[in-house]
């Protein structure tokens, strides 16, 4: 996980155990955090994905790569589309 | 020959053989009934089974060939496309070609059958019209209201609302999987929110998933009620539910072991998507995709638990059956020895009897049971004569129906397996030269113009019986003597019976057909359907009525192995009598015996006349001059009439394995197999039938 330039770039191979480090940094610089960026590789836990939707849900304008892009194909689980439910 | 002795080749081997015969019942199932899906379903599930392990074990040409085979019958299994007569036909054909090409693959001929390319020809003409069909409905489809997740979300608040966007691309995806034959299977994950205290997550099954195929789209329901960073526990996860196409060519089975380890069930859904529905909706408006998809979800979900069902049994060599059958025969032995050891008999001691009584009951409980695992019902192999009369009846030109009847009822497995070919060959002769030449004649006599033709089996006494009724024109007795004179097979000025001229057709070479037809005339005779029956201690009787139809009745015993028999004594020598034949063993009074003039003594059996034999005289083991009234007369039941039979002494009753007879005693008809008593001693076991032919052909014998 690397902050440069307002851009939080993040390791997807992350377990859950680091995915607790990333909470406790998003909680110190979220208002320093423009986008987060997704590097290349495999997700290792699904855990990601719901910590960038809280992610997007604490700062709407957060740009971040996973759900704003048009192509989200992700390495080893292909096409997914978001869907929030009630 | 099998070229490997490998035994899992040696298992698909038996696998495929089962599951083509079963294919064979299920077409002349769909043939009668081809609106009903769950048929045309049943035999897509055989032909896939078919394919996976065909192709896993090198029978390349058979796996071609039912690769587009199933793509065919998978069209069929939309409710929307019917089947037609011809396309029926084609089925049938390609179920011939699967026989043959497999029959080839397993012998090692590197040949391919004569109608192996014609058929796939047809096969693949048929899918390309349907396959360019599908291309040009993909674009209507976007019309249609297909997604199945489309109801299950609200716009969201923080995600773009692309669902609608993706729909076409999901209708695509799928369309196209139309046409590559692969399955699209609908997994849907809804974990409890403790996955990753529980050690795994949805990421894990993405990964599995890749070993069996590939996932083509997924949609990702995360819960509305995410907290924000403040509040975020990563050991919750917000994520309600995953749902994900997979394109595999795995089997449902093999996808629901990705979850093996998953202890809770409820956990994952997995449905098979009917790709093909995605064509049709437009004329199923009122119901939304969603439902059909859960439908079929249904159905598959009866038919995985079928499979499972299916599952519970367990294939076991016969050769190991017959292994334990010889062991319980001499356990069977063993216990005759301990019933009657005078020793033991002697000790009176109450305990030692309970035992001895346990141990009694045990064996017969266990010999009963082992008996039943080599009883089969008879069904198999008439649905196969549906086959046979059903391509007899389209060559002759003829409209017959085969019925079948007692197709439940059971017979020895190995019995089974040699009564195929005389049901064949008569089941052809029935419809070929039964059944009137055409329906004007039939007509003409007061009948249908359908024919008929009746397969029944059922048991009596100690027997099995097949019947195989016409209702066609019966054999007329005349032409079959006369046939039998030109072929020197009777003698001109000899005065048969009807029935002796009616045996003549079981005679080597005979043939009262004009013309050798392609159906029954194929240069095999009567002579060998009596000889396989015969070779099962089986006979054949024949019966006709000319205008009304001809009967060809199969007597077969009920089993090879095991009878419940009386032990007779006769002089010194002991004799068992099956105990399904006796009526009743009993003591006649002087007043109850007759005689006629050369035609030997009778019984006043309960105010029937019964013929008597004298055992001891027919064996040759006396001269027969010892009076009825001094002796044991046991009633006979028989086909063709009771008789009784007199033996010195009844001994008792018991279970004894037959044990085959040397070449020289086999010829004996009145003999059908010799036991080891418990004695030690070696009884004979008399053939009630053998017995009741000497009596039919002695009838006039002074012997009586």
């Amino acid at each position: 996980m690397k902050l440069e330039n307002k851009v939080l770039h993040i390791n997807p191979s992350m377990d859950q155990e680091q995915l607790q480090l990333l909470i406790d940094e998003l909680k110190k610089h979220i208002e320093g955090i423009d986008e987060v960026v997704i590097e290349e590789g495999s997700i290792a836990t699904s855990g990601l994905f719901s910590l960038l939707a809280s992610l997007k849900k604490t700062k709407s304008d957060i740009k971040i790569s996973y759900f704003d892009n048009k192509n989200k194909n992700f390495a080893g689980i292909g096409n997914i589309t978001f869907v929030v439910q009630g | 020959m099998i070229k490997t002795k490998d035994r899992v080749i040696q298992i698909f081997i038996e696998e495929s053989i089962e599951v083509i015969e079963h294919l064979e019942t299920e077409l002349i199932t769909l043939e009668e009934s081809p609106w009903d899906k769950s048929i045309i379903n049943e035999i897509f599930r055989g032909v896939h089974t078919l394919k996976g392990n065909a192709n896993s074990f090198g029978f390349t040409k058979l796996g071609g060939f039912v690769h587009y085979f199933e793509d065919l019958l998978d069209h069929y299994r939309d409710p929307k496309n019917q089947l037609c007569d011809e396309i029926i036909q084609l089925i049938f054909d390609a179920y011939d070609v699967i026989q043959e090409v497999f029959e080839n693959e397993k012998e090692g001929i590197d040949e391919y059958p004569v109608n192996y390319d014609p058929v796939l020809n047809q096969i693949k003409q048929f899918l390309n019209v349907k396959t360019s069909q599908i291309q040009s409905t993909v674009e209507p489809l976007g019309q249609e209201e297909v997604l199945v997740e489309k109801h299950h979300y609200h716009h969201d608040k923080f995600f773009p609302n692309e669902v609608d966007s993706i729909e076409q691309e999901l209708k695509e995806l799928i369309a196209k999987q139309a046409t590559n034959g692969k399955k699209i299977y609908n997994v849907v994950m809804e974990f409890d929110s403790d996955i990753y205290i529980r050690g795994y997550n949805h990421t894990l099954f993405y990964k599995l998933f890749e070993s069996i195929g590939e996932v083509v789209k997924s949609f990702w329901y995360l819960d509305e009620n995410i907290p924000e960073i403040e509040e975020y526990d990563t050991n919750v996860s917000y994520i309600k539910k995953v749902s994900l196409y997979l394109v595999s060519d795995a089997s449902m089975l093999e996808v629901e072991d990705i979850f093996e380890f998953i202890a809770e069930d409820n956990e994952v859904g997995i449905s098979l998507v009917d790709s093909t529905l995605f064509k049709q909706s437009q004329d199923q408006n009122n119901v939304t995709n969603n439902d059909i998809v859960v439908e079929n979800s249904e159905k598959e979900h009866e038919n995985q638990t079928k499979t499972v069902a299916q599952a519970k049994s367990i294939r076991i060599e016969s050769s190991k059956l017959d292994e334990l059958f010889d062991s319980i025969g001499e356990l069977v032995i063993a216990q005759s020895f301990i019933d009657q050891n005078e020793q033991i008999r002697g000790l009176n001691n109450l305990e030692i009897n309970q035992y001895l009584s346990m141990l009694n009951k045990t064996t017969r409980l266990i010999q009963k049971k082992v008996m039943n695992l080599r009883m089969v019902p008879i069904r198999d192999t008439f649905f196969k004569m549906k086959r046979v009369a059903r391509d007899v009846s389209k060559k002759t030109g003829k409209e017959v129906e085969l019925v079948l009847s007692g197709e439940e009822t059971e017979i020895d497995k190995t019995m089974v397996d040699s009564l195929s070919e005389p049901l064949i060959h008569l089941i052809r002769n029935s419809i070929d030269h039964g059944i009137e030449k055409s329906e004007e004649d039939r007509i003409a006599a007061g009948k249908d113009p359908k024919g008929t033709v009746n397969l029944s089996a059922m048991h009596k006494g100690s027997n099995f019986i097949i019947e195989i009724r016409d209702d066609g024109r019966g054999i007329d007795p005349e032409v079959i003597l006369n046939k039998a004179i030109e072929k020197g097979i009777a003698l001109r000025d000899e005065d048969y019976s009807k029935e002796e001229i009616l045996n003549f057709l079981f005679a080597p070479g005979f043939s009262t057909a004009a013309q050798i037809t392609d159906v029954s005339g194929r240069g095999v005779g009567l002579d060998v359907v009596k000889q396989s029956i015969e070779g099962i201690k089986g006979k054949i009787q024949i019966e006709s009525v000319i205008g009304e139809g001809t009967l060809f009745k199969i007597i077969l015993p009920l089993t090879l192995a095991i009878i419940d028999g009386l032990s007779v004594r006769v002089e010194d020598e002991i004799f068992i009598v099956p105990t399904l034949s006796v009526v009743e063993s009993f003591r006649a009074h002087s007043g109850e015996i007759q005689t006629a003039k050369n035609k030997g003594e009778f019984i006043n059996f309960r105010g029937d006349i019964l013929p008597v034999i004298k055992l001891g005289k027919l064996l040759g083991i006396d001269d027969g001059n010892i009076s009825l009234e001094e002796t044991t007369l046991i009633c006979i039941e028989h086909e063709r009439g009771r008789y009784v039979l007199q033996v010195n002494e009844l001994l008792g009753r018991q279970q004894v394995v037959i044990k085959s007879l040397s070449k020289r005693l086999a010829q004996v008809k009145e003999i059908s197999g010799a036991a080891i008593m418990g004695s030690g001693d070696i009884a004979l076991i008399l053939n009630t039938e053998g017995i009741r032919d000497w009596l039919d052909s002695e009838s006039s014998n002074t012997l009586l």
